[in-house]
């Protein structure tokens, strides 16, 4: 008996402790936001932020893409042809230069 | 092109010294002509009729600054196509050693400098170079050596100019040369002082098109008054047959501004067959 007593006095005296650094650590975490500044708020900011980009990083990696079908489009490049030039008058150097398009005579 | 009358009687007197001197003058019916630069000469020769000098300006040669070197005698006129490059000097009086003409240039055969040294096999007719449209057709010639000094006539076997030698083409002893046609195209304008007119039918065409096929007229042109609409494919051109784009483009470069012409045109499978006088092209 004395020594389930004593036993039971020592398990409370252990939960009133840890509530009562829960219920401080509470209490502190209200004190310093009730306290006047703008880097809290920053600070806090900067948390919610850091939340969301684990969230949204750790929810993207649990997608799975395997199972998806993908369907081959048919495709052909077909190459430009150049612009035929006409010359106005007689240059065989390579670059020389001419009209394109409709051509008047 | 004219001479002016006040000019002979100095030229006379400088054809004179010229007989006079020996080793001056025009010999064989060949010369020189340069083009301002110090290594930018090209042949010339004295063409029928002994009053005119023709010679070629290759790309990039000044064509303005043509003249005649080492004739002895100045010419009193000058005509230079920017199309052709072509280059017409009349003489002050009739010279002996002209060279005749060819009517036309032959499909193939084999073609000689007139000391008969270099010889040239025809070998294609050209309408294009590197994916250009030549204004007219050029001739392609395979030479046994050395291709000859552009302006250098060729020679048909009845010894008539037949073609006029231009740039190598880049193959081994190859290279291109005028048609004689162009020469005449050339000489005519000069005779008649027309200077480098070109004609003008007012129809246009598109030079990636398989056949020659009119893609529009202008409103009161020769080939709108005559008739011709968009669609018609053009088959014949003053007398030369079109297949392509190319023949069409050298058949209307030898076309003459004022000279009938005869047109030959499918529209709707059937033939038809025009007659226009085509106009003087705006420069």
């Amino acid at each position: 008996m004395d020594d389930f007593l004593r036993e039971f006095h020592m398990r409370r005296r252990e939960e009133a402790v840890v509530e009562k650094g829960l219920s401080a650590l509470w209490s502190r975490l209200m004190g310093w936001l009730s306290e006047p500044g703008m880097s809290k708020w920053a600070y806090g900011g900067v948390v919610a932020y850091a939340a969301v980009m684990i969230a949204f990083m750790v929810g993207e990696r649990s997608l799975d893409v395997e199972g998806l079908n993908t369907t081959p489009v048919k495709h052909q490049i077909v190459p430009v042809p150049p612009a035929v030039q006409q010359l106005e008058e007689l240059d065989l150097r390579p670059s020389s230069l001419g009209s394109t398009g409709d051509q008047e005579f | 092109m004219r001479c002016f009358s006040e000019k002979r009687p100095k030229a006379l007197a400088l054809i004179l010294l010229v007989g006079l001197c020996p080793g001056i003058g025009i010999s064989q019916g060949l010369l020189d002509a340069g083009f301002g630069g110090a290594s930018d000469e090209s042949a010339a020769f004295l063409a029928a009729g002994g009053r005119h000098v023709v010679t070629v300006a290759v790309a990039g040669r000044n064509l303005g600054a043509a003249r005649l070197v080492g004739a002895g005698v100045e010419p009193c006129g000058k005509m230079a196509d920017p199309v052709s490059r072509v280059v017409v000097f009349e003489m002050p009086s009739t010279m002996s050693g002209a060279f005749r003409l060819a009517e036309r240039t032959p499909a193939g055969g084999l073609l000689k400098t007139p000391d008969g040294k270099i010889s040239g096999r025809i070998e294609a007719r050209v309408e294009q170079v590197g994916g250009k449209f030549l204004p007219f057709t050029l001739i392609q010639l395979r030479y046994g050596g050395v291709p000859p000094k552009p302006g250098t006539p060729l020679l048909d076997a009845a010894g008539a100019v037949a073609a006029i030698a231009h740039e190598a083409s880049g193959r081994h002893h190859g290279g291109y040369a005028l048609p004689v046609e162009v020469v005449h195209r050339a000489l005519e304008a000069a005779r008649l002082g027309r200077g480098s007119q070109r004609a003008w039918l007012g129809l246009t065409l598109k030079p990636g098109q398989g056949v020659p096929q009119v893609t529009g007229t202008v409103a009161g042109s020769p080939a709108n008054q005559a008739g011709v609409i968009v669609g018609d494919v053009l088959t014949e051109v003053g007398g030369l047959k079109v297949a392509d784009y190319g023949d069409a483009v050298n058949a209307f470069f030898l076309l003459r501004p004022g000279k009938s012409t005869r047109l030959k045109l499918k529209r709707g499978g059937v033939e038809k067959v025009l007659q226009l006088v085509p106009a003087v092209a705006k420069q």
